[in-house]
């Protein structure tokens, strides 16, 4: 059983220290992600989202507990895991060529065969034509999708997706998260996507766990089951059952504007 | 960078609005530079003028024409030449020096944030300092002269480099160096990819 969970975390604990003592982020999170599995991590600001994705790329260390990636406890950045954060953070000096090679470049892993298969990427998702631009000729979402194949790029185990919509507009956000589902679902990534935008979650993963507010704790875990013809997620938010999930887990988050 | 290509909108005939707006950014942008050239010439011929009527004493505040006639004499004996290129050599080595040494103290800096905190108040002081204060006492040591003048070019360029380069370092985003960080970079290679942001392009386009 243990082969198949891609991601395991085990009674994980996490205090953030400060001058004015300790703040518990995270308390007892046991989950685990099975290869191929697309889960979201949906709750309120400042819960810890942010925090369980840090701890899976070895950016943190958890307080107690353990955090597995392939069954090896986590210690520090490794190539197995990639990351893509809210902005796409692309360097305006390079040519989306050279941007997309970057998490190569920092491996020491640019070959002719690694080089082939990021331009193969690039075809793949109709940015070939661009791969000579720089950044700033590319619209929000085609940006987004270029920091996308970078985190591919490095052929990752396990996809971190930080909110990777929240800085565009309402439509471009539709278009990529569609997109963005169809390329993992391509590509057999196994995927974890923090968000705080309810529909998003329920329509691009199958489990969503649902944390509750600081110390974060997992609240609850939803089995996603869409029903329809079409596995987008724009057309997923079609299906009968997504409002019911989507009244569900908006109880669940108890938002009040205080 | 000369491989960028803008997009052209498609241009149609100018408008009888366009134009007058044409006119009015240009007739403003000849106000600018007409008045620019009046307050220079109005404050040349106020100085010769108060020289001559010796509203202010010549001999320490000189005179337009005096300067020029130093200059043709200077000119004609070839001296100027001489001291010309004296100056640009002090100037160019001492900042030239100083840039690189500062540049090299702001990247030990940023490594260490230790030693940044350390330095800190010294810093502050060091650039609150008048530095042509020190002159005297430069002379002093090491005597009037090229070296004296290369010394007070490195004094006056270095902390300030230091300052400059470090805060530029600081300014850089967060995520950027998180995103780096994902990519397992160490240091040194955040350092190099994107704090110090020269467009150093590797040879990765071609085909």
């Amino acid at each position: 059983m243990k082969e198949k969970n891609i991601v395991t975390l085990n009674h994980v604990n996490l205090n953030y220290q400060s001058l004015e003592g300790e703040t518990p982020a995270l308390e007892d999170i046991c989950f685990s992600v099975a290869k191929g599995e697309f889960i979201g991590i949906i709750g309120p600001s400042g819960c810890g989202k942010t925090t369980i994705l840090s701890l899976i790329a070895g950016l943190m260390k958890p307080t107690s507990g353990t955090v597995l990636v392939e069954g090896k406890e986590v210690d520090g950045p490794s190539g197995k895991v990639g990351y893509m954060l809210q902005q796409d953070h692309l360097f305006e000096w390079r040519t989306i060529l050279q941007n997309v090679m970057l998490g190569l470049e920092i491996q020491g892993k640019v070959n002719k065969e690694s080089r082939q298969k990021v331009l193969h990427l690039l075809e793949t998702y109709g940015l070939a034509d661009f791969r000579n631009h720089y950044p700033q000729q590319l619209s929000g979402g085609m940006r987004q999708r270029v920091a996308l194949i970078r985190t591919l790029a490095i052929n990752p185990d396990v996809l971190l997706l930080d909110e990777p919509f929240s800085a565009l507009d309402y439509q471009t956000r539709l278009a990529l998260s569609d997109e963005v589902a169809g390329i993992i679902r391509k590509e057999g990534k196994t995927a974890l996507l923090v968000s705080h935008d309810i529909s998003e979650v329920i329509s691009m993963t199958s489990r969503v766990l649902v944390l509750s507010k600081r110390p974060g704790t997992i609240k609850s875990i939803y089995d996603i089951r869409l029903s329809g013809p079409n596995r987008n997620p724009v057309e997923l938010r079609k299906a009968s059952e997504f409002r019911e999930y989507f009244n569900h887990i908006w109880k669940e988050l108890d938002v009040h504007v205080q | 960078m000369s491989n960028r290509n803008t997009q052209i909108p498609d241009r149609k005939p100018a408008s009888p609005e366009h134009l007058a707006y044409l006119k009015k950014v240009k007739r403003r942008k000849t106000a600018i530079r007409a008045t620019q050239v009046a307050i220079l010439t109005v404050f040349l011929v106020l100085w010769e003028v108060a020289a001559d009527l010796k509203w202010i004493d010549p001999f320490i505040t000189s005179q337009p024409s005096r300067i020029f006639h130093t200059l043709q004499n200077l000119l004609r004996t070839g001296e100027l030449w001489k001291h010309v290129s004296i100056t640009l050599y002090e100037t160019i080595v001492g900042f030239l020096v100083g840039t690189i040494l500062g540049t090299l103290i702001a990247i030990i800096l940023w490594w260490s944030d230790f030693i940044a905190k350390v330095a800190d108040p010294y810093l502050v002081v060091l650039n609150s300092l008048p530095k042509v204060a020190l002159g005297p006492i430069i002379i002093v040591w090491i005597g009037a002269g090229t070296r004296a003048i290369l010394v007070m070019t490195l004094l006056i360029s270095i902390i300030v480099t230091i300052i400059g380069v470090l805060s530029g370092f600081l300014e850089v985003s967060r995520d950027k160096i998180k995103l780096l960080k994902t990519f397992g970079a160490t240091k040194r290679q955040v350092l190099t990819k994107v704090v110090h942001s020269l467009p150093v392009f590797p040879p990765l386009s071609r085909h």
